[in-house]
């Protein structure tokens, strides 16, 4: 069967994709906005038009740049800056055009429980690295998503624990979440592991292996941290 | 009962002149207070204004959102509407209707629990109904 890809979103680097794109073989790939110079300049690079300034929540459009085209298997993918559009876009695709393979950008990290909570779960958070860089430098660590549980808005998750952690010396064996959670376990500073059973205490640079709902997310961070962190 | 209304737009100052009588109190939401102003004052004490980023799950919060009941939205375009809608489905008890310009999201939208209204032909009886008239 035949692929085509829709893309929602222009930015600086939708030149590039498109380029890599097409060397990994998709050829019918078209892009959108609703910012009509964004595709004007977009489409000024390329000898052929590509991409198509419209709304991506109307469904007239959707449909004419080709979202239930016959005899293809349409991909959607939305990057805009905007969260409002990708998830909606994103669900007409997964829900009124029945399309398997959606997947999103998440610019807002409040917004990812939200995307899971509705079946958007291949996402990608924009500003995950970056805000991850500064935040382990200030002395605060996050949760980092091992595994996402398909469909499930659930994931294993590993947060290590830094110098403050009020959790530092307690038992992992008693140790009580304030979230629904199956403790795995720790890895050591030294890798070496011990099951969520053993009567062991928990040090400062442990890696705790979690598996809970992604929405716990922020739960979990404060109840990992220490009071200077809080 | 207690009313979230998210938005301003005229379609859901006329809902609350409809409902005021039956609700025990309806907070109004949205990113600015002007088109509320235009409204001129309201010495009704059921009712509060609020503004802020409507984006924000706290915003949502600070106007009512755990004490509402039913949540009414209208914003400046479908795609706000529906993911404000979505983003306030924090309480499963509480009804959520959203009024849309363009109804061919409708049967989408009503079969993720949301109770859909044309904005161009707004007629309230689902609400109405809930509301126990």
């Amino acid at each position: 069967m035949n692929r085509n890809m829709i893309i929602n979103g222009i930015d600086n680097e939708s030149t590039t994709l498109y380029k890599e794109l097409l060397e990994y073989g998709f050829e019918d790939i078209i892009f959108i906005d609703s910012d009509i110079n964004k595709v004007k300049n977009f489409n000024n690079e390329f000898a052929q038009t590509i991409a198509f300034y419209g709304n991506s929540g109307s469904t007239e459009f959707l449909e004419f740049i080709g979202i239930n085209r016959s005899n293809s298997e349409t991909i959607f993918i939305a990057m805009t800056s905007i969260d409002s559009v990708n998830l909606i876009s994103c669900e007409i695709a997964k829900y009124k055009y029945k399309l398997e393979n959606v997947v999103s950008v998440v610019n807002n990290k409040e917004n990812l429980p939200l995307f899971n909570a509705y079946g958007i779960t291949e996402l990608f958070f924009q500003g995950r690295s970056i805000l991850e860089l500064i935040i382990n430098s200030s002395g605060i660590t996050l949760p980092v998503s091992l595994l996402d549980i398909r469909n499930k808005g659930t994931s294993l998750w590993s947060i290590k624990i830094p110098k403050e952690s009020n959790v530092i010396g307690m038992d992992l064996s008693k140790l009580n979440l304030p979230f629904r959670a199956i403790i795995f376990g720790k890895i050591d500073s030294k890798g070496n592991p011990y099951q969520s059973t053993e009567n062991i205490d928990i040090e400062e640079g442990d890696n705790i292996l979690i598996i809970t709902s992604n929405r716990n997310e922020e739960t979990m961070t404060r109840f990992f941290q220490g009071n200077k962190n809080a | 009962m207690n009313i979230l209304s998210i938005g301003s737009k005229n379609t859901l100052r006329k809902i609350s002149e409809e409902i005021v009588e039956k609700v025990e109190r309806i907070n109004f939401l949205d990113t600015t207070n002007n088109n509320f102003l235009n409204w001129g004052s309201s010495n009704n004490n059921k009712i509060n204004y609020y503004t802020g980023d409507i984006n924000k799950i706290d915003t949502l919060i600070n106007a009512g959102l755990n004490d509402a009941d039913i949540i009414i939205v209208h914003c400046e375009n479908d795609i706000e509407s529906l993911f404000i809608a979505q983003k306030s489905k924090i309480n499963a008890n509480s009804s959520i209707f959203v009024i849309l310009e363009d109804l061919s999201l409708a049967e989408t939208f009503e079969s993720l629990g949301f109770i859909i209204f044309d904005s161009y032909n707004l007629k309230i009886t689902k609400l109405l109904n809930k509301l126990g008239n």
